[in-house]
């Protein structure tokens, strides 16, 4: 197996990895608010839900990366392209905006969305506000993905024109 | 610790706070005709009566240690909040057993030494199995009213104890807004102590035994300020505390209200904090300063204190 083809798959592994990093956090910092919360008010339970499974998404924008990475590069179907090292540092780079951003938006949503749980504590009707906090943060998120997704499909053109 | 970890904490303080009185219900209190009206309007808000041998100020101020111990991941960072109850109770028992009185009335609570062990201690005279941080003084205060000393004396010793400690305690509880509290609280106690000594004729070197040491100002200077009639604004600007530097050279009653203040306002600012224990400092301030202006209230009522002199009383409310 080529150096290029190792670059290539160390890039989507990032991009899972840290996108799933990100969510773990994010997640993880939410559930210890809405848990303090339920534990007061059960009944909040099902808008602190919510504000906890916004941050998660960057996980599975990092898994969409590096699984349309591997169909693009051929590993899905068994038949791995041949690419050179530079090619290979094409695809590396193209999940790297995946990767940081779902790494930081994740922290970063997961504290804007244990804030709203706390809101949510104190003033229960202004949930829809507490998600839009949190939610602004998801821009960053998708955005990251966008870039990744445009990246690797046009490096892929690319590598076949050529 | 990282400041996440007390994201739960927050949450379940947070949930609570609505309980807490507002303004509107201060106010309420305020205008009630009568102390019974005013008790029932407190019952209507969740003010039970208290535990037995408890009133219903430190069944409120126990109810928020217990939520804040049951929920922060290490709560002996967050004892500096009530450890000075400990040497109330200290104090408390050695005077009652002195004056031959039950001490189970003046038992102060949330409290971190059980307070029977206190009153057992202080009737055997045996305090070995006090915590470190309340043998020796409770030992000392003892010691100098048995060998004929004054009660003021023994308390002098005890509250100068209870500060020292209060301030170590929030030194390592990684809590700025808690610093900043007990810090305050230090500077009013030192100057109290030196204008006190001051006024009655006592020594300097006096003055400075007396007084709690904090790292964070110079008693020296402070005792040499008060006693040569120099202004302190200075002086309470360098030991980092602007916000009372326009009062403190004013009347003390002023100077409580400003720091009673201040405290508020402080608490106010931390509400906007999300991680980290000042949250948690903040619920349990906000906790005292509604039971500081509950009890006001209510004796001001049992007493017919007029509504104007009432309002004059009453502290910033949080919420």
């Amino acid at each position: 197996m080529s150096y290029g083809i190792m670059l290539a798959i160390l890039g989507g592994v990032l991009a899972a990895l840290f996108g799933g990093v990100g969510s773990a956090i994010g997640v993880g910092t939410v559930g210890r608010s809405a848990a303090g919360v339920v534990a007061e008010d059960p009944s909040k339970f099902g808008k602190v839900l919510i504000l906890q499974v916004l941050p998660g998404t960057q996980g599975l924008y990092g898994f969409l990366v590096a699984f349309l990475l591997l169909i693009q590069i051929g590993i899905m179907g068994g038949e791995p392209l041949d690419l050179t090292p530079a090619q290979g540092l094409m695809y590396f780079a193209a999940c790297l905006p995946m990767a940081a951003g779902g790494l930081i938006s994740g922290i970063h949503q997961g504290k804007a969305a244990a804030a709203g749980v706390a809101l949510v504590a104190k003033r229960p009707e202004e949930s829809g506000k507490a998600i839009i906090f949190a939610a602004m943060v998801e821009t960053y998120a998708v955005l990251a993905l966008l870039i990744s997704i445009l990246a690797m499909f046009n490096i892929t053109g690319i590598i076949t024109a050529a | 610790m990282r400041e996440t970890e007390y994201a739960f904490a927050v949450a379940r303080v947070r949930a609570n706070e609505p309980f807490l009185l507002t303004a509107e219900e201060i106010s309420q209190l305020i205008s009630a005709p009568d102390e019974q009206t005013a008790r029932r309007l407190l019952e209507e808000k969740g003010w039970a009566d208290g535990e037995v041998g408890k009133d219903i100020y430190d069944t409120r101020a126990e109810r928020a240690w217990v939520l804040i111990k049951s929920s922060v991941p290490d709560p002996e960072l967050l004892e500096a909040m009530i450890i000075g109850n400990d040497f109330a109770n200290v104090k408390a028992a050695i005077k009652s057993v002195f004056s031959g009185i039950e001490p189970e009335k003046y038992m102060v609570y949330p409290c971190l030494c059980d307070t029977a062990e206190i009153i057992r201690a202080v009737k055997e005279n045996d305090f070995s199995a006090l915590p470190d941080y309340l043998a020796q003084c409770a030992d000392d205060a003892y010691h100098t009213i048995s060998s004929g000393g004054s009660g003021l004396a023994a308390e002098m010793i005890i509250d100068k104890a209870s500060l020292e400690t209060r301030v170590r305690f929030a030194e390592k509880s990684g809590s700025e807004l808690l610093k900043k509290l007990v810090g305050l609280s230090a500077l009013l106690a030192n100057l109290k102590i030196a204008k006190r000594c001051f006024s009655t004729g006592k020594s300097s070197e006096f003055a400075l035994e007396s007084m709690c040491e904090c790292s964070f100002m110079s008693n020296e200077e402070l005792v040499k300020k008060v006693y040569a009639g120099e202004e302190l604004s200075e002086f309470a600007k360098e030991a980092g505390f602007e916000c009372v530097a326009d009062e403190i050279d004013g009347d003390f009653s002023s100077l409580e209200m400003k720091v009673d203040n201040t405290v508020a306002q402080m608490i106010t600012e931390a509400k906007y904090e999300t991680f980290g224990p000042d949250p948690i400092v903040q619920f349990y301030y906000a906790t005292l300063s509604e039971i500081k202006n509950v009890r006001i209230i209510l004796s001001a009522k049992a007493d017919g204190v007029p509504l104007d002199t009432i309002k004059q009383r009453v502290r910033e409310v949080y919420v």
